[in-house]
């Protein structure tokens, strides 16, 4: 297995080691999101499937493997968002006298997107974003084949979305497929034009992603205790850093006390 | 107690310590040094690039010298060529070893056409890869792509190889030592394609044999040449005192043998 996935897998299986953590924390408090923070920022990693699909070089030459990608973004008014993503995937060469005499390629993608999120209920969201940058496949051959790279260099239009399930505030996994298509700058006889023009590649991805929430937006009842109020009738700029940290946890323990609350009310209706 | 003697000892071990982990360090440091200079060249050192953001298209049609098709054959592009001078067998050369590409490759069908799509390195060789016809090299060279991409060769023309041995017989008893040469398409020789027409590499080196000398023993008399064939061998031998004598033979099969008498 390659270096980068066993980083990204070990990323994962820690971060989900983390969360199972959280878990248990969070449903000792019983968190039902119905007042969830707004989003500011979120970091999602991945791993995707890349399978290349149509009739081009790599619809009938290349054969998909396993990809990894980390994705950011920062929340812009009424739920959209703008971002940039950075993508790489590795196929091999199921047909050289498609493609041509080389045995593997990296697919590496750089490109900014926008994009908007919708919240289905307390634990779903879905999302879905258009993105445009640069796409290159490096490309080399086997040592039989004399050792060779090259590339092949376009710009890629990218339709993604996300089925995404809130495991917390914080961390939430979701389902992500997309579709792009890529325009490449490859010069070729006339008679291979249509061929090496385009080619599209249809991606499916699990990940994690990390949300960072704005918990100032959430109104605060009664407090639970003096030094929310007081550190909130302070001026911020006042705040030691100290007293910032504890001000942020007081409020998110102050929602997730509220959704307790409501949860147990729901309940005994 | 401890004598002084014992005591100049231990400093001067001491000192030769502090001395040694001084030169470690200094070697630490020049080692750290000259692994942060290697670095760089060992990553950009192993590119061997091919030329990026291109495919070009090959085809052609693959007869023997009667026109019939020749079907069923590797066709393949390569950086190199083989030859099979010197040891007999297939050596990969003329160019360096990190610069061995395949290009490309296609087999022939019933009616001897291939054709392949080509990645591009610079000037390079068109190949057959069978037995009877692996002799036959193409030449060309990166301009003949042109913008366009694509090398049509409409008809590829393969001769077979020959293997023909000559003997130089002495019926005359003559004990003068002769110098003989031998102009003759040699395997070793192949095609180019040059402005849109395929052509017979005449300034190949291996076009004429350089002169051999015969009857300074009595068994230097045997000469074998690895010939195309159907071609015509010219055979030209001067005695000591400058009789030139000249034998031509139409060579026809894959093996056949001549005696010249003198």
């Amino acid at each position: 297995m390659r270096l980068p996935i066993r980083i990204i897998i070990s990323i994962l299986i820690f971060l989900f080691a983390s969360l199972s953590f959280a878990q248990e924390y969070s449903s000792e408090l019983a968190v039902p999101n119905s007042e969830q923070p707004k989003r500011l920022f979120l970091t999602d990693l991945y791993l995707q499937r890349g399978i290349p699909s149509g009739d081009n070089f790599a619809g009938n030459g290349l054969k998909g493997g396993v990809g990894y990608g980390i994705r950011m973004q920062f929340y812009v008014p009424k739920n959209f968002y703008l971002g940039a993503a950075l993508t790489q995937d590795f196929m091999s060469v199921s047909s050289t006298a498609i493609v041509g005499e080389y045995a593997r390629t990296t697919k590496f993608n750089a490109y900014f997107f926008a994009g908007y999120d919708y919240r289905l209920n307390e634990d779903w969201n879905i999302t879905a974003d258009l993105g445009y940058g640069y796409s290159q496949n490096k490309n080399r051959q086997s040592g039989s084949q004399g050792g060779g790279k090259f590339r092949d260099s376009g710009n890629v239009l990218r339709f993604t979305s996300s089925l995404e399930y809130n495991f917390s505030d914080g961390v939430s996994f979701f389902f992500s497929p997309s579709y792009e298509l890529v325009s490449y700058n490859i010069k070729s006889a006339v008679a291979l034009n249509d061929t090496f023009n385009n080619a599209s590649y249809l991606n499916l991805a699990v990940g994690m992603r990390l949300n960072v929430r704005d918990y100032r937006t959430i109104p605060l009842g009664k407090s639970e205790n003096q030094d929310l109020q007081e550190l909130q009738s302070r001026d911020r700029a006042d705040l030691s850093i100290k007293e910032k940290r504890r001000l942020y946890f007081l409020k998110k323990k102050e929602v997730t006390r509220q959704r307790k609350e409501r949860k147990n009310n729901k309940s005994l209706l | 107690m401890r004598s002084p003697n014992k005591n100049v000892n231990i400093l001067n071990y001491f000192y030769a310590t502090i001395i040694n982990l001084r030169h470690l360090s200094i070697n630490y440091y020049c080692m750290r040094k000259l692994f942060l200079l290697l670095l760089p060249i060992l990553l950009v050192s192993c590119e061997a690039r091919l030329e990026n953001d291109v495919r070009a298209l090959f085809k052609t049609r693959v007869v023997d010298v009667s026109g019939n098709p020749i079907a069923n054959m590797e066709v393949s592009a390569t950086t190199y060529r083989t030859n099979r001078f010197i040891i007999g067998q297939e050596l990969s050369k003329f160019s360096p070893a990190d610069e061995d590409f395949i290009l490309g490759k296609g087999i022939t069908n019933e009616n001897g056409q291939v054709e392949f799509v080509m990645l591009i390195d610079g000037s390079f060789f068109i190949n057959f890869n069978t037995e009877n016809y692996a002799a036959n090299k193409i030449s060309v060279s990166r301009q003949e792509l042109n913008d366009d991409y694509l090398l049509d060769i409409p008809e590829t023309v393969l001769k077979a190889a020959s293997n023909v041995q000559i003997e130089f017989v002495n019926t005359s008893g003559t004990t003068e030592e002769y110098t003989a040469t031998f102009e003759y398409e040699s395997l070793d020789c192949g095609l180019i394609y040059r402005n849109n027409t395929l052509t017979q590499d005449e300034d190949c080196i291996f076009y004429t044999m350089q002169s051999t000398r015969f009857n300074s023993t009595s068994d230097d008399g045997i000469i074998n040449l690895n010939v195309f064939y159907p071609s015509i061998i010219e055979v030209q031998f001067t005695d000591a005192v400058g009789n030139e004598s000249i034998r031509t033979f139409t060579i026809t099969s894959a093996l056949e043998s001549y005696e010249i008498t003198y």
